[in-house]
């Protein structure tokens, strides 16, 4: 226990003195495995944990959809159809922040996985936020925010593991997550709109005129084709949804090839921001897996949940427990790593206590989410950070008051399981 | 002495509830308390392709090990991912542990590091599909998911391509149609929720087969004391035909659970296995001319008379 | 100095190419799997292994060291950013060294892993036999030019300013 409290501080002052967040993460984690197991089994560990982590066809989505982005906006599509949104909706106060989160959403029937996502809305919608004159820090939370929706939303990764890891149905737990998502967008909205009438964060656009907004409204054709034709392929069984990333590559590469705005030179700066981008997030996870399996060994959770288990608390308090601990985790880990860790624990708790297991996924889901946005390893706003060139403490800022709309929303599926079972009940009568 | 097992499966998988905890309660409670477990399941301690070299760099002591990831340290033991063998769990663990207790497939063990306690195998893959396929003119130009070079050449073999989806994606790959059918082990399909999507599931076929061999370091198992070898290995026996017992009771169970579903499941008439099964002999050959290595003439010739009993 | 500077970027800048390359065959890859499978009936058999084995390992670890290079391996940024006095040098000398030992390790025992694959001639049986020395290989060559620019950073750059 005292060694884990001493690898914990080195994580925090390593941190605090602004070594590479990845790289304090597979120091701390090496130093931790060597002091619990020696110095060979841990120098062995270094020998596959980068292939293991990369050789990994689930991760193509992330580089591809960023480039999907990225040629997007080198293209100026995102900007015509962020007008285009903007001269409806822009006479509203944070209206373009609004629309970003109501991107999201349909981003998110399109990707499995937060940190895509997010990748994709900063290489987009905040250059867009930006020049009109939104600040820095609403702009960059709303896309680091907005991302999480999309492992709510189906497809997801994260609900399919949990499927996997606990036996429960995939098709309910996909069912299930749409009503907490639109919540969770609505709960955005929300704080969008108190945010912009309580600071001047988000200013507003000119008058609202019936004909421009018509007229613009052209520019957002090509994106709602691709949108459709992606969506399309995954929905007409063309393409998984891995692949379907590689879709949308194709057909945003198509559309600015067809608006003929696309340079040689921009392409080729596509390209090395979506590498970019991935390289930075791939040694994350791959330096947070050292850690994680360090974390395995000193099988602090396990006895922490074993220990919740045996105790005799009320199932609500055990329950809480155990979203605070998924919290805390949220904190040091990835999303998939704390499934592997907690659920083979955690699950058995709540099915002993007699909680539904598909409202437990969407809670748990909710609940590994809010760990992206979170420091020291909030992976969304460091993807919102590398992409956009806007500080982490600025972005950390700006996340606080959605955080708080977060907890809330994850209260309320909390204490109305019917919010998240009402469809897939509905739904299989 | 308390031993770190490493294991890829979750704790609530049947291999794990039934096999490997139960053989690790087993052991404890056999030794006294002498020997006990500290249990990695879920790839915690190593990735399912890292676990056999984990126990030899001392992270691990022993390891649950699906032979199928490390047909580079053991090629021999490969042989049990080929289809037409074994027919139900039962039989093909007798096989595998006959095999486990001397012969080629144990050498490969032991020169790889490590000693083989006991292995068990899961019951053979079935096709599951929203059509019934019998005959290989119904497989025709078919994606199937597979895993593995050896399944993807089965599928070949019938005429149908093998398509490689990552486990998380084969449940909308199969419901959106992006994959006509799926080779897999019934006992696996309900953490899938493969039932969800599928309407035709058959069940006498062999389209292959999945080995889980326990193993511990040598240099661990050296270590230990004979009384506690033999009790590990005494114990590891029975484990292996408990596991392989209960996987096959489960698969009846899930069977009569689909069919109330309103799923077809079915069996291949005789005509149909003898066609399917001639079409599969390319794949062995296949597969001992990839392997190269000059004991799987023998190996295959061993497998099948073990199988054939 | 200046030679070495020159000659460690070109190093990055042609890594970060194969880099760029992975990810660009990714996408021709994937979409003529789908055309040609949607069309012909006809899939392009071996694109899941190459991408899983080959191209996703290097697009994400060959361009380690220009990304840190152009400052994207973030940092946490609440503390200040620089302090003063010797404690300060030693803040900023230890930021560089410590993860160049690390990644010395990761590339030493990367490296190994590689070499012992290649020796023995591991495979990977799939589509095709994969060579797996070569899917290894990708992750020290990567991690080694890091080191390298790590310590370039630590020791020259530090020398240029004082
Ligand atoms: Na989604
Ligand atoms: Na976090």
């Amino acid at each position: 226990m005292l060694t884990f409290i001493a690898i914990l501080f080195l994580l925090a002052i390593l941190m605090a003195f602004r070594m590479p967040i990845a790289f304090a993460m597979g120091l701390a984690g090496f130093v931790g495995l060597a002091a619990q197991l020696g110095m060979r089994p841990a120098l062995s560990v270094l020998e596959r944990v980068f292939f293991d982590t990369s050789s990994s066809f689930i991760l193509v989505a992330i580089p591809l959809f960023i480039l999907m982005a990225e040629l997007l906006t080198a293209g100026d599509v995102t900007r015509r159809a962020i007008i285009a949104c903007q001269s409806w909706i822009g006479h509203v106060k944070g209206g373009l922040a609004m629309a970003t989160v109501a991107a999201s959403v349909i981003l998110a029937a399109l990707v499995g996985s937060s940190t895509a996502s997010t990748a994709a809305m900063a290489a987009s919608a905040f250059p867009e936020m930006r020049n009109h004159n939104y600040s820095d820090r609403l702009a960059a939370a709303v896309v680091s925010v907005g991302g999480t929706l999309a492992v709510v939303v189906p497809p997801s990764i994260v609900l399919v593991v949990y499927g996997v890891l606990t036996e429960t149905s995939i098709g309910k737990l996909f069912i299930a997550g749409i009503i907490p998502g639109l919540l969770t967008a609505l709960g955005l909205a929300l704080v969008i709109k108190v945010i912009a009438h309580t600071t001047d964060q988000a200013p507003k656009g000119a008058p609202f005129v019936l004909k421009t907004a018509v007229v613009q409204s052209r520019h957002v054709l090509p994106m709602a084709l691709l949108i459709v034709a992606v969506i399309g392929a995954i929905y007409g069984g063309i393409a998984s949804p891995s692949e379907a990333a590689a879709l949308g590559v194709m057909g945003s590469l198509i559309i600015v090839l067809f608006q003929r705005s696309l340079s040689f030179g921009a392409f080729n700066r596509s390209v090395s921001g979506a590498i970019r981008a991935t390289v930075m997030i791939v040694t994350i996870v791959a330096c947070s897996a050292i850690f994680a399996n360090y974390l395995a060994f000193t099988r602090i959770t396990q006895n922490l949940l074993e220990f919740v288990a045996t105790t005799d608390l009320s199932p609500t308090t055990i329950m809480a427990i155990m979203v605070l601990v998924l919290l805390i985790m949220g904190m040091f880990m990835d999303q998939l790593a704390i499934l592997s860790l907690a659920m083979p624990l955690a699950f058995p708790i709540a099915m002993a206590l007699d909680y539904n297991p598909v409202w437990f996924g969407i809670v748990v889901t909710k609940t590994v989410e809010i760990g992206l946005l979170t420091p020291p390893l909030g992976l969304n706003a460091y993807v919102a950070a590398a992409q956009t060139g806007v500080p982490l403490k600025t972005i950390f800022r700006g996340i606080l008051p959605f955080l708080g709309m977060e907890i809330i929303v994850l209260l309320l599926l909390l204490c109305f399981p019917q919010i998240t079972l009402f469809l897939p009940e509905f739904m299989t009568r | 002495e308390t031993l770190r097992l490493g294991d890829f499966q979750s704790t609530s998988h049947i291999v794990s509830v039934e096999g490997t905890a139960k053989w690790m309660a087993a052991v404890e409670e056999a030794t006294g308390g002498e020997i006990s477990f500290e249990h990695f399941p879920s790839q915690q301690a190593a990735k399912s392709a890292a676990q056999l070299d984990a126990v030899n760099n001392g992270i691990l002591d022993a390891a649950l090990l699906g032979a199928i990831y490390h047909a580079e340290s053991l090629p021999l033991n490969s042989v049990v991912g080929l289809p037409g063998f074994y027919g139900s769990a039962v039989q093909g663990t007798k096989a595998l542990q006959t095999m486990l207790e001397e012969g080629p497939l144990r050498d490969e063990f032991l020169a790889a590091g490590v000693t083989p306690i006991f292995g068990f195998v899961l019951p053979p893959y079935q096709v599951l599909a929203k059509k019934r396929l019998g005959m290989p003119a119904d497989w025709d130009a078919l994606d199937v998911r597979t895993s593995g070079s050896t399944q993807a050449m089965t599928a070949r073999a019938l005429g149908a391509v093998g398509i490689s989806i990552p486990g998380p994606e084969v449940y909308t790959a199969i419901e959106r149609g992006r994959l006509d059918a799926v080779l897999f082990p019934l006992a696996s399909v309900p953490g899938y929720k493969l039932n969800e999507v599928v309407s035709h599931i058959s069940t006498n076929g062999s389209f292959g087969g999945y080995s889980f061999v326990m193993v511990l370091g040598n240099s661990v198992f050296d270590g230990l004391s004979d009384d506690v070898k033999a009790e590990m290995i005494r114990l590891g026996g029975e484990t292996a035909t408990h596991v392989a017992q209960a996987q096959d009771a489960s698969v009846s169970d899930l069977i009569v659970e689909w069919q109330a579903e309103g799923i077809d499941t079915y069996e291949f008439t005789d005509a149909e296995l003898d066609t399917i099964r001639d079409a599969l002999t390319a794949v062995n050959t296949d597969w001992a001319e990839r392997i190269n290595n000059d004991q799987a003439a023998e190996i295959l010739e061993t497998y099948r008379k073990l199988t054939s009993e | 100095m200046n030679v070495l500077d020159k000659l460690l970027s070109k190093l990055e800048d042609t890594l970060h190419l194969g880099g760029c390359l992975a990810l660009v065959a990714v996408a021709v890859l994937i979409n003529g799997d789908i055309l040609l499978r949607l069309f012909f009936n006809e899939p392009v058999q071996i694109q899941f292994e190459l991408t899983e084995l080959y191209l996703m390992p290097a697009l994400a670890t060959l361009s380690l060291s220009r990304v840190f290079r152009d400052g994207g391996h973030l940092a946490l940024d609440f503390g200040p950013e620089t302090l003063p006095g010797v404690f300060g040098k030693v803040v900023a000398l230890g930021r560089l060294l410590l993860p160049a030992v690390f990644f010395a390790a990761v590339t030493y025992m990367s490296g190994k892993f590689a070499l012992k694959a290649f020796t023995n001639n591991e495979v990977e049986y799939g589509v095709l036999d994969w060579p797996l020395g070569w899917a290894y290989a990708v992750v020290p060559l990567g991690c080694g030019v890091l080191v390298l620019r790590l310590i370039h950073d630590a020791f020259v750059v530090r020398a240029d300013h004082t």
